[in-house]
């Protein structure tokens, strides 16, 4: 591929529109909901592979445009061949126009510690050059686009040296992949360190970006604080998506940001329309 | 604020992993900082843990035990969850219950005993319910018994050749096989009880009862696998005891060294056995 076209924005709009595509994740748990409200959904993001007893998912390959977003491996190493050779075989099997990860960084080395969840890696020049060649590496065996999603931190570690958003754009200068910019990451992130999440916003490398994710933020009991939560998105959520799409000039899609058991078809199939409605897509 | 270390940062990463994973951990090094530094932090990382804010990091790490274990308890006892219009009881309520909070002060995400603790936790809960069908307790155990053997240190990344199964190859069983038996035919319950979520069922699946004898398994990248302990496979197990060569296990057993090849090494990925 040449360098244009293993970047995320050659890929062309639904139906060669320029609007951007309305999706959520593939929850399997209501994908008999999904499929009857297929018109609702442009594409899906790809959590969790396919099991081998779900009986929807080739109605639900043949119906819908697949996002793969599983969990791949940590780019603070370079991806084992175990870790490619799955990536491929599941872009493939999803056909997916291109493959998300995580900056991310949640286990140990020793395979002895893991946290299980989105954990930012410290914003530091020898990380970044970390994530720079292990992404550049897996660009090359991918055979299709890379795009990497931001995920926030809930406290300080005094060894990080960049802010993040320069750190972000940094990485994306350095290895021309995507941006899936993750709205209400960047909102609780501007919540915790008492910043305008407009203001935050535009700190981000914005013409990066590629996909959007939104979605639902409640008060957490263990944090006490915000959380990215499997609720639908509030006005206020709805109304940052809005302006934050109208900064991206090649965003080509925008998902509903909820994967959990919990999720019910109502939240899911309602927290699409209104992300469609104010959209006006 | 102190120097951050330079040249290390990806160590610091993982004391950072480690000081939201494995609360003694924590705990030990909030109340010690850096008089008395916990096993392997090195001074300038201890520093630099002991300069974040603790109640934050505490608030964080107690919510990624919960989400933590949720995922984990979803998964694991997913046919038990199915049965809970019966049963009247969802494994993951034990993750908001007291017992649960009780826990969190010892807890080390991934580790054997908090895994067993979490396990304790869910089958006591689950097992109190006053209507369930028969062969609950022996889906309970099924089900704990992946949960727990899923828990520990795994590989993530390995750039060694995966070990090569052959002819001469020494085999022997794996310490992350376990081999349980049941009073109930669980394999052939299983696709009724997966049926369960998208069909208006009325009533449980009635089950066969019908001793069965399953071989659970771990990879060394923590992926679980679940056979039926057939004739053809106890032989098999049995022989290998890492001093006989693969081939003439085949040979006493009557069977083709290639197809024994073909077996082994499915069970090798799977962890059932290991090259010595």
């Amino acid at each position: 591929m040449s360098p244009r076209e293993s970047h995320p924005s050659a890929v062309p709009a639904r139906g060669g529109t320029d609007r951007p595509w309305v999706g959520a994740f593939y929850n399997p748990h209501l994908a008999r909901e999904t499929l009857d409200a297929a018109e609702l959904f442009d594409h899906l993001a790809m959590a969790d592979a396919p099991r081998a007893e779900d009986p929807f998912f080739a109605a639900v390959r043949e119906r819908f445009v697949l996002l793969l977003h599983d969990y791949l491996g940590q780019l603070s190493e370079p991806y084992d061949e175990t870790a490619i050779r799955r990536s491929r075989e599941l872009a493939e099997l999803y056909a997916s126009p291109w493959v998300a990860e995580h900056f991310q960084c949640l286990h140990t080395q020793d395979g002895c510690f893991n946290l299980n969840y989105v954990f930012p890696p410290l914003y530091t020049e020898e990380f970044l050059q970390r994530f720079i060649a292990n992404a550049l590496l897996l660009k090359s065996r991918l055979e299709r686009p890379l795009v990497m999603e931001n995920v926030p931190g809930f406290f300080q570690v005094p060894a990080s040296t960049l802010p993040e958003p320069v750190w972000l754009k940094r990485f994306f200068d350095a290895t021309d992949t995507g941006f899936l910019l993750d709205l209400p990451h960047v909102w609780i992130e501007a919540e915790f360190a008492h910043r305008d999440p407009y203001e935050f916003l535009r700190e981000f490398p914005l013409e990066r970006v590629v996909e959007v994710h939104t979605g639902g933020v409640q008060q957490d009991e263990d944090l006490k604080a915000p959380w990215v939560a499997p609720t639908g998105p509030s006005d206020d959520m709805l109304d940052y998506t809005a302006y934050a799409v109208g900064l991206c000039p090649d965003v080509r899609a925008v998902t509903y940001d909820a994967f959990a058991p919990g999720l019910t078809a109502e939240v899911l199939i309602a927290s699409v329309e209104r992300v469609r409605e104010r959209l006006g897509a | 604020m102190p120097e951050p270390a330079r040249s290390d940062d990806r160590a610091l990463q993982d004391a950072l992993i480690r000081l939201l994973a494995d609360t003694p951990f924590r705990d030990a090094l909030y109340a010690l900082g850096q008089a008395e530094l916990p096993d392997g932090v090195p001074p300038e990382h201890a520093a630099i843990l002991c300069a974040t804010d603790p109640e934050r990091v505490r608030r964080f790490a107690r919510f990624l035990a919960r989400h933590y274990y949720y995922e984990r308890v979803v998964h694991f006892f997913r046919y038990s969850r199915a049965l809970a219009r019966w049963t009247g009881r969802s494994p993951e309520q034990v993750l908001r219950s007291p017992a649960f909070d009780e826990l969190l002060p010892r807890a080390v995400l991934g580790s054997v005993e908090t895994a067993r603790a979490v396990v304790d936790l869910v089958e006591r809960h689950l097992g109190e319910a006053t209507s369930a069908p028969p062969y609950f307790a022996d889906l309970r155990r099924y089900e704990g018994t992946q949960m727990l053997l899923e828990a520990g240190p795994r590989v993530w990344r390995d750039t060694a050749p995966a070990p090569r199964v052959h002819a001469r190859a020494l085999l022997v069983r794996s310490d992350s096989a376990v081999v349980v038996d049941f009073e109930w035919d669980l394999p052939g319950l299983l696709p009724e009880l997966r049926a369960l979520a998208r069909v208006g069922a009325t009533a449980p699946p009635t089950g066969r009862r019908a001793p069965t004898r399953l071989v659970i398994a771990r990879s060394p990248r923590g992926r679980i696998t679940v056979l039926r302990w057939t004739p053809a496979l106890e032989p098999l197990l049995d022989s290998l005891d890492g001093e006989r060569e693969l081939a003439d296990v085949a040979t006493a057993a009557g069977v083709a060294p290639a197809e024994i090849v073909e077996v082994a090494a499915a069970l090798v990925e799977a962890g059932v056995l290991h090259v010595t």
